[in-house]
């Protein structure tokens, strides 16, 4: 349901009338005024590094941002292990990417699919393949037996710029056909052959080996030699590492290797030692390999300059951009601190970042390092391209200045009352002027300005603080003065005459016009107050006395609204003199009346003519409530049993506070 | 709405000012109108940039075992243009007690500004409890968001988040249930004082 009083609002925010603009001049007696400089209207006062925040006047937030894009920033790092700026200027990368990480150690035994063994044989049965036998034969057994082994391991499952420690094949000897020792030597072959094709005379099936006896072509130095084989079944290990290190390099091509019976081309019998193919049927006792080797983990660190905010800041957002391959990564931390070195004022590194955009985890501080390491397991490095952090902190130093001011009929200043809030460090002092700002004289809280000339005045107000990350908070000032009564006649001001009359009688008809202007109100019908409300500025209801006539039917949407739509109207027609306060407005009989003091609102309904001093009295009343119990409702934690407090002090205005008379006694009472 | 006046209640209430924050059309409205009978039309949003709602709840008293306490809750609704939110942002989100921070499920892009809102909020109004909302779970069968890229984009914040569908009611009261129960743990001392705090 849209209650009447909403449309009411909105209706009547567009005719609202204006109040005067900062300072909002009160009388606090006959002969005493009081001026409040509230910063209900910025255009009122000149901001030096100084910004109007919530109730009062803070220093004004910095916000900037620090980092590295160039080769000459990331060249004033404080440390760099392993790391390139010159391979791509503007960039940080990886110098060496070839540096050994953790050793690795591959059992491996190959399938048949993925093992090419065979075995060569000049004797019975002729010129023929083996590349299918579940057997690898070795040695010389006289005339007519001969046979050596074949074998190829195609792709070796180890990463390609690993770096092979050692490496080992080994055969399972299962039968020999003799019980003569034999040493049977590893060879590099030289011929590329084919599994299902090589025999003792062709490399193919049908092309011959270079070797004129046949029996395969190969260096002639062998690479390892077992001694001693007999007909001990078991595994026997020959070292392989020069040669899987020669074709992982590239350093010759991968034709396999070739046992034989060393002295076999001499005819020295050893017999035959058979050993199991890669076919063989119990897969446990196929040839296997074991390969220790190390893997490329390369890494780069990057230790950043010191970032400077230029005053200690909250360090807000880390952002990067990198190339980051498949296989590599990049980890960034922040460490921060008050010094432009590292000492005891810095924080620990933080964890690392999981991307760009983080907030930064390490406390505030003036300087800020970020340490970047950089990993790849390939020849590929990541690629920082750039790095920056976002802060905000305080201004160090900031003033507000507000225009002249000089009341009608001043006849001395009075008491400067000036009030801040903040933690150790940060300050606040104030000085006036009376020469339009040539000159300015300190003045302090609680002290009297009665020294001063009868001209106007302007007051500067000067924040600082020693941490830009805490600022004062300047709160509501004001400055008392006395003014003299025209024709009054007393306090011992001589009385003026004009061509001999005494200014009184002049002033005779003046008395005339107010006598009947007070018969007039005589007559109206006397002002009905019956609810009472008090608003915080952020909208919350902190309490409501009176009756229950108020149409109200959400109290507390309809606080939160009143203040949208007194910023509306603020913003609406503020700007000018005139401050654009939403003052009053009326909703059929009813008549609201709206005072504003610094942090809350005041909100009186009720029916009949307003007294004429109800507005002052609001205000007057808002600013007891603020001297007697700003603890509590500047804090206020939500709860109604705190804010119950003011409950007396709101009844009591109720009933008859609003009627107080601050200046001019009134008729009415 | 029909609860007693803040100056007559028998017992302690807590009055909260609750914000929503998140792109146009992740579903603030919708999950406010599921939450509260409202008073004011919506229209008021298009009109002043904002709108107030209210709903009374009760949460478990932090202060007191058992016991529970009654909660006054204004939910503020602000449109979700940047033009507004860096218009109204002082208004609207100056000393809220807890902000629910709403993506839609079916936007990505919606989930990744929810920083950006929080940079707003908080640089108005503070460290206040914030809890996300992944919202319209009943769209789930459209693209949605994967459950990991939401962790991987809110869990980093530290943020309790939650999906919610206005239309279901999914999860709706226990998000502000929560909030005002992140706002209640916290009392003991004073509140939030309205100067503003330090930067850090």
């Amino acid at each position: 349901m849209r209650p009447a009083w909403g449309l009411a609002v909105l209706g009547l925010m567009f005719l609202a009338s204006g109040v005067a603009a900062d300072p909002a001049v009160t009388s606090i007696g006959a002969h005493e005024g009081e001026a409040v400089w509230a910063f209900s209207n910025p255009s009122n006062y000149t901001f030096v590094n100084a910004t109007i925040t919530g109730p009062g006047v803070s220093l004004a937030t910095v916000l900037g941002s620090a980092g590295d894009t160039t080769q000459a920033e990331f060249a004033q790092a404080n440390a760099t292990t392993n790391i390139d700026l010159a391979g791509s200027p503007g960039d940080a990368m990886i110098a060496n990417t070839s540096q050994s990480g953790v050793p690795a150690n591959l059992k491996f035994q190959p399938t048949p699919s993925q093992l090419e063994d065979t075995f060569l044989h000049k004797g019975g049965g002729g010129n023929t393949n083996f590349g299918a036998s579940s057997d690898l034969w070795v040695g010389y057994w006289g005339n007519p037996e001969w046979n050596r082994a074949l074998i190829r391991l195609p792709t070796f499952p180890v990463p390609a710029n690993a770096t092979v420690v050692d490496a080992r094949i080994e055969l399972y000897l299962y039968a020999a056909a003799t019980l003569d020792s034999a040493s049977i030597a590893v060879h590099r072959v030289t011929t590329g052959w084919l599994e299902l094709g090589a025999t003792w005379n062709d490399y193919d099936g049908s092309n011959p080996w270079n070797a004129s006896v046949g029996g395969g072509d190969f260096d002639p130095a062998s690479v390892d030699v077992v001694a001693g084989i007999t007909n001990a079944t078991g595994w026997y290990a020959w070292n392989v590492t020069s040669l899987v290190r020669g074709w992982l390099a590239g350093t010759y091509a991968n034709d396999g290797m070739l046992f034989r019976a060393v002295g076999d081309d001499a005819r020295l019998g050893t017999g035959r030692k058979q050993f199991f193919a890669s076919d063989a049927p119990n897969a446990t006792l196929r040839p296997r390999f074991t390969i220790l080797y190390v893997n490329a983990d390369s890494t780069g660190l990057l230790d950043s300059r010191s970032l400077d905010a230029g005053g200690a800041a909250t360090w807000q957002r880390i952002r990067w951009n990198a190339t980051v391959p498949g296989g590599t990564s990049i980890e960034i931390r922040t460490r921060t601190g008050f010094s432009s070195s590292v000492d005891a004022s810095w924080s620990a590194w933080s964890a690392p970042y999981a991307s760009s955009g983080d907030l930064v985890a390490s406390p505030a501080g003036r300087f800020l390092e970020y340490a970047v390491l950089l990993k790849t397991a390939t020849t590929t490095s990541p690629v920082l391209h750039d790095v920056s952090v976002d802060y905000q902190r305080y201004a160090s130093e900031g003033t507000v200045t507000t225009e002249p001011f000089l009341p009608a009929k001043l006849q001395g200043w009075g008491r400067f009352d000036g009030n801040w809030s903040g933690v150790p460090g940060t300050g606040a002092v104030a000085a006036y002027s009376q020469d339009g700002g040539a000159s300015w004289n300190p003045v302090q809280t609680g002290s009297n300005l009665s020294g001063a000339i009868l001209q106007n005045v302007r007051i500067r107000l000067t924040l600082t603080t020693d941490n830009t990350t805490h600022t004062p908070l300047l709160v509501p000032f004001s400055l008392a003065y006395s003014v003299s009564v025209a024709g009054g006649g007393t306090g011992g001001i001589d009385i003026p005459a004009v061509l001999g009359v005494p200014v009184w009688v002049l002033l005779l008809p003046f008395g005339v016009l107010a006598a009947w202007v007070l018969a007039r109100d005589l007559r109206r019908v006397q002002f009905d107050p019956t609810d009472l409300f008090l608003i915080l500025r952020d909208g919350r209801l902190v309490r409501r006395v009176g009756g229950e006539e108020s149409p109200l039917q959400d109290e507390l949407a309809v606080s939160g609204m009143f203040t949208l739509v007194a910023r509306f109207v603020k913003d609406s027609f503020g700007g000018g003199e005139n401050g654009g306060d939403l003052k009053s407005f009326r909703v059929d009989e009813k008549e609201i009346e709206i005072a504003k003091w610094s942090y809350l609102y005041l909100a009186l309904i009720g029916t009949g003519a307003k007294p004429p001093e109800l507005e002052e009295n609001m205000v007057r009343f808002l600013k007891k409530l603020d001297h007697a119990h700003g603890t509590d409702l500047r804090s206020w934690d939500g709860l109604s049993s705190t804010a119950s407090v003011v409950d007396p002090s709101m009844r009591r205005f109720l009933v008859k506070g609003y009627r107080r008379r601050p200046f001019l006694p009134h008729s009415k009472t | 709405m029909g609860h007693p006046p803040p100056g007559r209640r028998d017992r302690d209430t807590l009055t909260l000012k609750l914000c929503l924050a998140g792109d146009a059309g992740v579903g603030k409205t919708s999950l406010i109108r599921r939450f509260v009978t409202d008073t004011f039309d919506e229209s008021y949003i298009s009109t002043l940039g904002a709108k107030v709602s209210s709903r009374t709840f009760s949460i478990a008293d932090p202060r007191k075992a058992g016991a529970s306490l009654a909660v006054g809750a204004t939910i503020w609704d602000v449109m979700g243009s940047h033009g507004f939110r860096e218009m109204l942002k002082d208004a609207y989100f100056f000393n809220a007690q807890g902000v629910l921070l709403v993506a839609d499920l079916t936007r990505l892009e919606t989930l990744r500004h929810l920083p950006g809102w929080h940079d707003v909020v908080s640089s108005v109004a503070g460290d206040v409890p914030v809890i996300a909302l992944v919202n319209k779970t009943d769209l789930a069968k459209q693209a949605s968001i994967p459950i990991p890229e939401i962790e991987r984009t809110l869990g980093p914040l530290g943020w309790t988040w939650m999906r919610t569908s206005a239309k279901t009611g999914e999860n709706v009261e226990r998000a502000f249930a929560m909030l005002a129960e992140r706002y209640a743990s916290s009392l003991g001392g004073a509140g939030k004082p309205i100067p503003p705090p330090p930067i850090d």
